[in-house]
């Protein structure tokens, strides 16, 4: 664990996506409760991948958003990340 | 009457005489380092190049092992799955390994279970989850084979033989693939068997858990599995066991060098079978099947329902109105698959001695109609008990057998339903409704009475896993 993140909970977000003609999704930009929008600059790994800290499972997108990398998920109901919970303060 | 034969003399003629290999109790690193030595699939033994590579592969302990991954704050605890204790569904389906550590068993009662271990946290089953779940484990298994053949939600079995060439790996290469891949793409692990036939693979995926492959080879399936107890086997339950132990078989060798009039004396057809099961010489095709399209390719041979009712059963409305909602939807599930049944069966559950006494009739003309269905089945449900107070019931059931074509039915002179053409065309007319405004659209009148039966849902809450391994 990551020194002062005490948590990571499931967060299912809304994510801007561009859908190709044989259906393949590539996520553009996260957009954040608070109405923030966060741009993808890069996809570097698309692949399934469980979601072992906060349970579940699904297609799994390694991404750069503004030079850090994380990953988000899309399931069956959406698209979710592993929300860092941060002594109250919380990110993506 | 079969003859007797050597078994031993039998390999000894089938096998060239080999140098002692080590017994085999395959960890995935060994299994990864040198697949040759241990292989499964022949390419490396000539004497059994037709040899098929089998893989059996179950999901460990697996609701409890799901509902773990899908909330990781019960990870570190005894977790059991139980049914709803309100609907008296009150028992342990699933546990995970620290619960086991308790000494808790499947299918024990919640409150057994709760006194073994008090901090137990129990999950309500989430079947739509295990579903897709299962549906995601066997996409990964299609990568390897078309041809895999699901024995209930968590076990498969797959016969790979076809892909081995094209993909450049053996049996074990293919196991610990598919083994890593789940673990990382799903999040649980599974235990692997593979050897060359589907009853030693699934004994391979049984012998160690969790999370491990093990390989049962011609060289080390004398060591692994006949020094095994014979219940180990798959379809040795309690009653097999007790036979074969009266006759002094323990393990599963033993088992396979049985003799041909004990088998025949004890168990008949199905003595030979077994011990062909122990010999390794079953030779079932792994069928492929698809359970989005059918569950099952095997032939009906009847239709059935029961339930273990919300509260006990202890007067004859409520028996009557039950009676009626598991007729129905018997006889719906006759009527959409075109059939008709002339044996009705029934059961009745003790609510003390949870014991079922049965009872069966054959009608005169073979029928699909509720009303039919529904009365007879009342008739013989008043005949095996009257329900009261004092012996209440716990479940009962309705089961519909000896099935024929519905659209070949010979019409009787001495039918003693007259009316029946009126009453199928009502029935019709009823599954129509239903299907356009709901189940409950329509309501029968013993059924209006008992409303507690409103909240069953007859078609979701009784899908059966697995099937059997012969009833195909």
């Amino acid at each position: 664990m990551v020194k002062g993140i005490t948590n990571r909970i499931k967060q299912y977000v809304e994510v801007i996506v561009r859908c190709d003609e044989d259906g393949n999704e590539t996520p553009l930009a996260v957009v954040w409760r608070d109405g923030m929008k966060y741009k993808v600059d890069r996809v570097l790994e698309k692949m399934p991948r469980a979601a072992m800290k906060v349970g579940g499972h699904g297609m799994c997108y390694t991404v750069q958003i503004g030079g850090k990398v994380t990953r988000i998920w899309r399931d069956t109901t959406g698209w979710f990340v592993e929300e860092k919970v941060n002594h109250g303060i919380t990110s993506m | 009457m079969h003859k007797i034969p050597d078994v031993h003399a039998m390999h000894a003629a089938r096998e060239p005489r080999q140098p002692a290999s080590k017994p085999c109790e395959l960890h995935r690193q060994h299994a990864a380092d040198d697949p040759r030595q241990n292989n499964a699939s022949g390419p490396h033994q000539p004497a059994h190049m037709h040899d098929r590579t089998i893989l059996h592969s179950d999901i460990n302990c697996a609701y409890a092992q799901i509902e773990c991954q899908a909330d990781p704050s019960i990870r570190d605890q005894p977790v059991v799955v139980g049914g709803d204790v309100e609907l008296r569904h009150g028992i342990v389906l699933a546990k995970n390994l620290i619960a086991k550590k308790f000494d808790i068993k499947t299918g024990e009662a919640l409150w057994e279970a709760r006194r073994k271990c008090p901090e137990l946290v129990v999950v309500q089953p989430n079947y739509a989850l295990y579903k897709e779940v299962s549906r995601c484990v066997r996409k990964i298994y299609y990568d390897y084979t078309d041809k895999v053949e699901p024995f209930g939600l968590d076990e498969c079995w797959l016969d790979v033989s076809g892909s081995l060439k094209y993909l450049g790996m053996n049996g074990l290469m293919i196991a610990n693939e598919i083994s890593e891949r789940i673990k990382s793409e799903i999040g649980v692990t599974v235990s692997v068997g593979v050897s060359w036939n589907k009853i030693f693979a699934k004994f391979g995926s049984d012998y160690r858990k969790p999370d491990a492959i093990t390989a049962i080879t011609r060289d080390n399936y004398k060591q692994i599995v006949w020094s095994s107890k014979v219940r180990e086997l798959l379809y040795v339950g309690r009653a097999t066991e007790r036979k074969l132990h009266s006759a002094a078989i323990f393990t599963i060798g033993e088992l396979a060098h049985a003799e041909d009039i004990f088998l025949q004396r004890t168990f008949g057809k199905i003595g030979f079978i077994l011990r062909d099961f122990a010999r390794g010489e079953d030779t079932t095709e792994v069928m492929p099947l698809d359970p989005e399209v059918v569950d099952v390719h095997r032939e009906r041979k009847s239709y059935g329902n029961g339930i273990t009712f919300i509260r006990d059963i202890t007067d004859d409305v409520t028996a009557h109105g039950v009676c009626w909602w598991l007729s129905e939807k018997v006889a719906e599930c006759l009527r959409r698959d075109a059939a008709c049944a002339s044996t009705i069966e029934v059961g009745v559950r003790d609510g003390e001695t949870l014991i079922t006494h049965g009872m069966q009739t054959t009608v005169p003309v073979p029928t699909n109609v509720t009303h039919e269905i529904a009365e007879t089945a009342w008739r013989l449900m008043r005949q095996i008990r009257v329900f009261s107070e004092e012996e209440p019931v716990r479940g009962l059931y309705v089961r519909a057998s000896k099935l024929s074509s519905a659209e070949h039915q010979q019409s009787s002179l001495f039918d003693p339903e007259p009316k029946r053409p009126l009453m199928e065309k009502l029935d019709v007319t009823i599954d129509d409704l239903r299907r356009r405004f709901g189940r409950n659209c329509v309501i029968r009148g013993a059924q209006a009475l008992v409303p507690e039966g409103w909240e069953i849902d007859t078609y979701r809450d009784h899908e059966v896993h697995p099937v059997g391994y012969f009833h195909r």
